[in-house]
Order: C-alpha cells, then sequence, then structure tokens
C-alpha cells in the first residue's frame, strides 16, 4: 500500500513539476514578465489581495476601535498612517477596507460576467429576432453614461453596500454581453461547430463545449480590467454618501469623511485614495498585461468598451 | 501593438501624476489664489480706498466707505425669494420684518414700535413713523397689509404657520395694522418675528428680480446663484450703513468658504468647516467668532417602538453617553453640553433644573440587564446634511456598544429623512433642532405635544406617536404654548422637559454655536442668536 501511495506522490510530484516548468518556460509567461509594467501590476493587485486575506493578522488594531482623545494623531510608530477623526487607526481601516472593495468588485464581476456571458450567447447563437431584441436592449442600457444609471439606481434603492453592488450589476454586464455575442458570431461560422450541428449534437452542448470556451479569453481580460472600474465605481458612489453605512471602513466613505481635514490632517484623505489609486492602477495594469499574452490579435475588441 | 503601448504609456503617467497631485494635497492648500474670482479684486480696491476712514465704529451719522464680502453658504438668490424680487431676507438685511431677535432672543420693535392684543384673537401693531423704502416712499399700514397678503398666498404652508388667513390682515389707519388670527395664538408676536415675514413696497418686481425694502442695504446687482452686490441706504432708519458696497457671494463647499477667505477673496465667511477653525483663528490675518444659537442637537428615542420603550433602556443610554466629551473632541470645543432638547439661550430651556446624566458605563449596563433589551440591534438614523451627524453617531455607536446596546447607523437622505422619522420606523435618530423666529415655542410643541408635527401622524393612525410621553406633559405643553405670561409659559415648559429628561427621551448632545469667520480688519459684526438676522449697518473693514 505504502508503496503505491509513494509511487502515486511521486508521479504527482513529477506533474506537478513538469507543469511548473512548463508554466516557467512558456512564452506567455516570458512575454507578460518581459514588461515591467505587467509586473509592477501583479505586485499591486498582489499586496492589495494580501492585505485583503490577512488584515486580520497585519492590521495593528480593530478598524472601528475609536480613541476620541487620539483623534487626527499624524502618523507614528504606534498608527503608521495616523489616527483619523474619531481616532481610529487609518492603517487597520485601510486593510479592513481592502476586504470590502475586493469582495464588492468581484461579487459585481462575477455576476456581470455571469449575465453578460449567457445575454452574448444566447443573442450570439440563436440569431434572429432574439438577437434583435437583446441587443437593442443593451443599446439602451449602453447609452446612459454607466455612472449615472448606477447613481440613479443606488439613489432609488437607498444607501447600503447591497445596492452598490445591484446598482453597479445593472450597469456593468452589457460590455460583456457584447464582446461574447461578437465571437460568438465568428465562431459560429467554424467548420468544427458546423460539424456538431451535423453529428446532431444538442443546441446546449455546442454552446457550452464548442463556443463558450472559444470565446472567453477577450472577457477574461475585459473582467480583469473591470475589477478597477467596479473598485472605483464603489468608492465614488459611497463617496457620495449613497455606498457603505458608516462606520464600514470603505475607502470611498473614509475620502468623503476625511476630506474636511485636508489640510489639518492630510494623512486621513491621501492614504484612501493612494489605496483606491494603487488598486486601480494595479488591475488596469495587469489586464493590459494579461491582453497581450491571452490575446494579442484581439485587443480591438476591449478597447474603449465603456471603460 | 502600437495601441498598446500608448494606452501602458498613458497608465504610467497617470500613475505619476496621481502621486505629485497627492503630494500637492499634502502641502497647504493655498493654490486656489491662482483662480482669482474678478469679484475679489473689486474687494481690494474697495479696501484701499477705505484705509483712511476707519476712525470711528457702531452706527454712524455719516457712512465712512468702504465695501465688505461675505460669504453665504445659502443661496440668496434661490426660487423661492421670487415673492421677495428674487433676494432673500436672510443675512442680507435688505428687506425686514416688522420685529427683530435681541442677543437674549427677546424680541426687537423694528418696523413696528408697538403691538398688543386687543382680543384673544386679534393684534394690533403701530408702525414705526418715517421709514423709508429704497424707492424713496414712506412705509404705510397699507404696505404692511400688502406684504402679509404676498407671504400668505405665495406659501401654502404660511397660514398654518402664521395662523392667519388671507384677507384678515387690514390696515385700521396709516400707521396701524390689526391682524386677526384664526385661532387663540399667543405667541404670534414672536413667530412673526422672523426674516420671512418681511415687509415690501408693492411695486418690487418679480420678473425684474427688483426687490424694494426697507433695510440698510439696497441691491444693485443680483447674479442668480451666484452673488447679491449691494450699496448702503442713505435714508434708512435706524443708523447710516457705514459700507459703501457690502456683497454676498455663494459659496457653498464650507473647505471653500475657508479658502476664500484665507486667500483674502471674501472678509467673512459663515459656518467655516470645524477643522479649520484653529488654523483660522491662529494664522495672520483672519480671526473666528462663536455665537450661541437657539439650536439645539439630540438624539430622539422612539418610545413607542420596543425596546426603545423601556425607560431603563433609554436612561442607560444617557449614562452611557459624555456630552463634554462630544464637545471637546469631534465638535472642536464649538458648542456647550446639553442637558436637555432645547437650547440654554431659550429662557424656558430648564438647562438648570434639568437631571443630570453623568457618564457612567458601571449604571449604565446595570440598567441595560434590568431592561428589556434582547441583544437586537437598534436602528439609528440620521439625515446626510447634519453637520457632523456621521462623527457623533459613530461615538454614540461605540458609547452604546461598550454597555451592551447594538447600534447599526443608517444615512438617509434628506429629502426622506422626515418622512423616514414619521414612520416610526428608526428607533434612535439624530435630531437638530432651531429656531429663525422670536418665538421658539414650537420647539417643544412640534416635537413632544402629542399632536406636534412629528406625533402627529402616529398618534392619529394608531394612537402611539414618536417622542410624545402622553396626556400629562401635552398639557403641560399646551398650557405653556397657550399663555401669554412668560413666568407661566417658563414654569410650564420646565416641568413638561423636566418629565421629558427623567423619562430619558432623548439623549442630549450639544446646544449649538454657530461659527463666523472674518479678516483682521472687519469689525463691528453684530451677530445675533439667529445667525440670519446678522446686522451689518455698523460693519467696518478698515485695513
Amino acid at each position: 500500500m505504502s508503496n503505491q501511495d509513494s509511487t502515486a506522490n511521486q508521479s504527482v510530484i513529477a506533474t506537478t513539476r513538469r507543469r511548473y516548468r512548463s508554466v516557467k518556460n512558456s512564452r506567455r509567461l516570458g512575454r507578460f514578465l518581459s514588461n515591467r509594467l505587467n509586473v509592477v501590476g501583479l505586485l499591486f493587485v498582489s499586496v492589495v489581495v494580501l492585505s485583503a486575506i490577512f488584515a486580520p493578522v497585519i492590521a495593528p488594531e480593530g478598524p472601528n476601535e475609536q480613541d476620541l482623545f487620539n483623534r487626527l494623531d499624524s502618523p507614528s510608530a504606534e498608527h503608521p498612517m495616523g489616527t483619523d477623526q474619531l481616532g481610529r487607526d487609518v492603517l487597520s481601516r485601510l486593510l479592513y477596507g481592502a476586504r470590502i472593495s475586493l469582495q464588492i468588485s468581484l461579487a459585481v464581476v462575477a455576476i456581470t460576467l455571469a449575465i453578460g456571458t449567457a445575454v452574448g450567447l444566447i443573442a450570439g447563437y440563436a440569431g434572429g429576432w432574439v438577437d434583435e431584441a437583446l441587443m437593442r436592449f443593451v443599446d439602451i442600457l449602453l447609452a446612459f453614461p454607466g455612472i449615472l444609471l448606477a447613481l440613479v439606481i443606488a439613489g432609488i434603492l437607498g444607501p447600503n453596500l447591497t445596492n452598490i453592488m445591484i446598482a453597479l450589476a445593472v450597469v456593468g454586464w452589457t460590455q460583456y454581453a457584447r464582446i461574447i455575442r461578437g465571437s460568438v458570431l465568428s465562431v459560429k461560422q467554424e467548420e468544427f461547430v458546423k460539424a456538431a450541428q451535423l453529428m446532431g449534437v444538442p443546441r446546449r452542448r455546442i454552446v457550452l463545449r464548442h463556443i463558450l470556451p472559444n470565446v472567453v479569453t477577450p472577457v477574461i481580460v475585459l473582467a480583469t480590467m473591470d475589477m478597477a472600474y467596479v473598485i472605483l465605481g464603489t468608492a465614488g458612489l459611497s463617496f457620495l454618501g449613497l455606498g457603505a453605512q458608516p462606520p464600514t471602513p470603505e475607502w470611498g466613505t473614509m475620502l468623503s469623511q476625511g476630506r474636511n481635514f485636508v489640510d489639518t490632517a492630510w494623512w486621513v484623505v491621501n492614504f484612501p485614495g493612494l489605496a483606491i489609486m494603487i488598486t486601480v492602477l494595479g488591475f488596469n495594469l495587469l489586464g493590459d498585461g494579461l491582453r497581450d499574452v491571452l490575446d494579442p490579435r484581439d485587443m480591438g475588441d476591449v478597447e474603449n468598451k465603456g471603460m | 501593438m502600437e495601441d498598446s503601448i500608448t494606452r501602458r504609456t498613458l497608465l504610467g503617467a497617470v500613475g505619476a501624476g496621481g502621486f505629485v497631485s497627492i503630494a500637492g494635497c499634502a502641502g497647504d492648500s493655498g493654490d486656489g489664489g491662482g483662480n482669482d474670482d474678478p469679484y475679489s479684486s473689486e474687494t481690494k480696491t474697495g479696501d484701499g480706498s477705505s484705509t483712511d476712514n476707519n476712525s470711528s465704529s457702531g452706527n454712524n451719522s455719516t457712512a465712512t466707505g468702504g465695501s465688505a464680502n461675505v460669504a453665504l453658504s445659502m443661496d440668496p438668490t434661490e426660487g423661492v425669494w421670487q415673492v421677495y424680487g428674487g433676494v432673500s431676507p436672510y443675512y442680507t438685511n435688505i428687506l425686514e420684518p416688522l420685529i427683530w431677535v435681541s442677543e437674549e432672543m427677546k424680541l426687537e420693535p423694528w418696523l413696528a414700535t408697538d403691538w398688543e392684543a386687543t382680543s384673544d384673537t386679534t393684534w394690533e401693531f403701530t408702525l414705526r413713523d418715517s421709514v423709508k423704502f429704497h424707492n424713496g416712499e414712506d412705509l404705510v399700514a397699507e404696505h404692511v397689509v400688502w406684504s402679509f397678503e404676498q407671504v400668505l398666498n405665495e406659501w401654502s404652508y404660511a397660514p398654518g404657520w402664521l395662523h392667519v388667513e388671507s384677507g384678515s390682515v387690514t390696515a385700521i389707519d396709516e400707521t396701524t395694522v390689526e391682524f386677526e388670527t384664526s385661532d387663540p395664538f399667543p405667541t404670534f408676536p414672536g413667530t412673526i418675528a422672523h426674516n420671512m415675514i418681511a415687509i415690501q413696497h408693492p411695486d418690487r418686481s418679480r420678473e425684474n428680480t427688483e426687490p424694494i425694502g426697507t433695510g440698510p442695504y439696497q441691491v444693485e446687482e443680483r447674479t442668480q446663484g451666484q452673488r447679491v452686490r449691494t450699496s448702503g441706504f442713505d435714508d434708512y432708519w435706524n443708523g447710516t450703513p457705514s459700507l459703501d458696497e457690502l456683497t454676498f457671494s455663494v459659496i457653498t463647499d464650507p473647505n471653500t468658504r475657508a479658502l476664500s477667505l484665507q486667500n483674502g477673496d471674501v472678509d467673512v465667511a459663515f459656518d467655516p468647516p470645524k477643522s479649520r477653525v484653529e488654523k483660522l483663528d491662529s494664522n495672520g490675518g483672519t480671526n473666528v467668532t462663536t455665537q450661541l444659537s437657539p439650536g439645539a442637537v439630540y438624539v430622539g428615542c422612539n418610545i413607542y417602538k420596543a425596546p426603545m420603550d423601556d425607560p431603563k433602556l433609554r436612561q442607560a443610554l444617557n449614562y452611557a453617553t459624555s456630552q463634554s466629551d462630544l464637545v471637546e473632541t469631534i465638535l472642536s470645543n464649538i458648542g456647550v453640553p446639553a442637558k436637555g432638547p432645547v437650547a440654554e439661550s431659550i429662557f424656558w430651556s430648564a438647562h438648570e433644573k434639568l437631571p443630570a446624566y453623568e457618564q457612567d458605563v458601571e449604571k449604565a449596563k446595570e440598567l441595560v440587564e434590568e431592561s428589556s433589551y434582547d441583544g437586537e440591534a437598534l436602528q439609528f438614523h440620521l439625515s446626510n446634511q447634519q453637520v457632523d451627524g456621521e462623527l457623533l453617531t459613530q461615538a454614540l455607536q461605540q458609547w452604546f456598544d461598550d454597555i451592551g446596546v447594538k447600534v447599526d447607523i443608517q444615512v438617509t437622505e434628506e429629502a426622506s429623512f422626515e418622512d423616514t422619522v414619521r414612520s416610526g420606523e428608526p428607533h434612535l435618530i439624530l435630531e437638530s433642532s432651531g429656531t429663525n423666529s422670536g418665538a421658539a415655542d414650537y420647539l417643544i410643541y412640534e416635537t413632544f405635544h402629542s399632536e406636534g408635527d412629528v406625533n402627529e401622524r402616529l398618534y392619529n393612525e394608531e394612537g402611539t406617536g414618536i417622542y410624545n410621553l402622553g396626556e400629562e406633559v401635552d398639557q403641560l405643553i399646551q398650557a405653556g404654548f397657550q399663555t401669554g405670561d412668560q413666568a407661566e409659559k417658563e414654569q410650564k415648559y420646565e416641568q413638561a422637559l423636566q418629565r421629558i429628561m427623567e423619562e430619558a427621551v432623548v439623549v442630549p448632545i450639544n446646544y449649538s454655536e454657530y461659527i463666523v469667520a472674518a479678516s483682521d480688519g472687519v469689525s463691528s459684526m453684530d451677530l445675533r442668536p439667529i445667525p440670519e438676522m446678522t446686522r451689518w449697518t455698523g460693519l467696518q473693514t478698515g485695513q
């Protein structure tokens, strides 16, 4: 038994090694790493993701622990980024804020990706009046400035984080639908799809097994960049008072509550601002890099899509 | 490929730019000065010419000249002021009411020299002689009647507010006006001691936005949403205005108001942000004045919504709170720690006689234990327009949490806030009260009487309410409201407020002060408890 186990283990290790080597030596990785900006993007994103995951471990204090008599303390050894207007540690709030921002953007991107892909696949493959109806609906949604529509929706639903997610999701899925539909239209003409149709493969199977894997690449790139857009949107709506309720350590809320202290306590607004900037920049650079690596010919599709 | 490189370069540039601009923010934000309003230069020129004219102060017999620019947070050209020719009587001193309000919140005879109740529902006002309008005509009783008709027809809430119907204001002779109230209304004189009930000349023009009033300053130029430029009115009945020119600029953002003052674009700025007060006061060139207003901030407990219906829990919240800590820290010492819901500056506020809940965490915890509170999160609502509201609620949230009471904060849009409160949905509500007139009675009536504005809906529908303790307090408030006798009013209201605080219907926070920052050359500012009633007649800007 143990012998078998160790052989199995060995083979697993061997496969892993082989995979690792193939990834390490792949041209794609090489190309990705060859551009320094890509590495910077990856670094920024990793920092944010890691600090979100390990926030409870790294954070010197709880995000909502107040100390009224030590409010607006400048950065020191005890509070590396100072304290805010209620004496809370800014660094701790930023770390916990990373969790909120990432959770929201992941959720929103996942929802928009799912809706957008479904609509795009249906519209593209079904064609005819279904396509027409769906795409005209997408056009209507796209005709609104995205953030404005989100503002209206969040305003109607009332201020909290769930409603912000709904607002951003309602606005965000259209671009995915468009891109997917476009790709589906071309892939549909490929011979392997025709072959599958002739062999009587069910429609659902054709769409999911043969078409979907061939159209997702540009969407993955877009989704990465969309993370940045959603983080920015969340912060923006929260800044306007439509998002997180106090005392949630959301970055946009921190900015908005701290802006009265800009010239007396610069650290209260500038650190959240920096956090937003680094995250957004990171995701944008990463998205750019991924696009070059995954689909160098297809970049026209992603460029300027409602960003 | 070409394309993507551009994009990447762009991103890099944006990043670098971001760092630079953040570094810029970190420094002193004095670069707004380059953004010169054409108007500010006018002010500066005016200052220069007034250098040798700053010897006298107060009400002068001769104009000393000069000009000043006052930054307001409100827009005096808003649509609601069309009835007065498009310029607000608030702050501007262009139009005046029959009665003004003094530094002690007492009624001050103004365009009317005397008034008396001739029966339960009739009032006779005697007008001041030789008051001139800006067009040179004398003020007579007909003008007062006309002005009241305008107001009563303009604002649908005016008849209910003043208890006067259109057509029940009559001129008895040239200098006597009779008002007939729709029901006995002892606080009528105090109610009309309000800027919104100003006297104007019938020749004023709504279409051409030309107000005609009796105030020390008359409108020269009105720019919608931006400013009102006025000049001194030499025939003013109450002294000669000291300035040739006085401008009111609309600057809605508090930080921008403070910065404009620092840059010398304006000479006076109302309500700069609290966080800048210290800096404005210690910096050379500017100083800060605070003035107690008839306002108060407190947390209202919805005493009909479980578990807030338990007085023990409400008292516990009071014991958990330290008013002086809040004022000292969050409010930067602007304001006075409160013991009740009515501002100390109002004579019946009962401040001295109210029970004091000193912060006592142990006692508060015991009271929570004894109460019916079972760990549910209380809904704490506040309006997004409440100044410092989010900071106050978060600090309270922490203190309530310390005694084991969970609180969820909900910031609500100002427009829907009032409605949410009246629906009885929240447990706790951050309230701020205040009055713009000489009559403060409604502060207690509308909030704590069962038929007051806040409680009325639920009282009529379900026999409950929000802040109304019931029969006993209703009667005390009613008695105080109906009497014209000051001592009796004081006694009744004090008893009512004592009951309210014993039952801990509210958690008091502070009595409000407002802040006015001015450049050092500005003197003789005549601030009143009601900021809208600030007098500008004697203002000096000698430098």
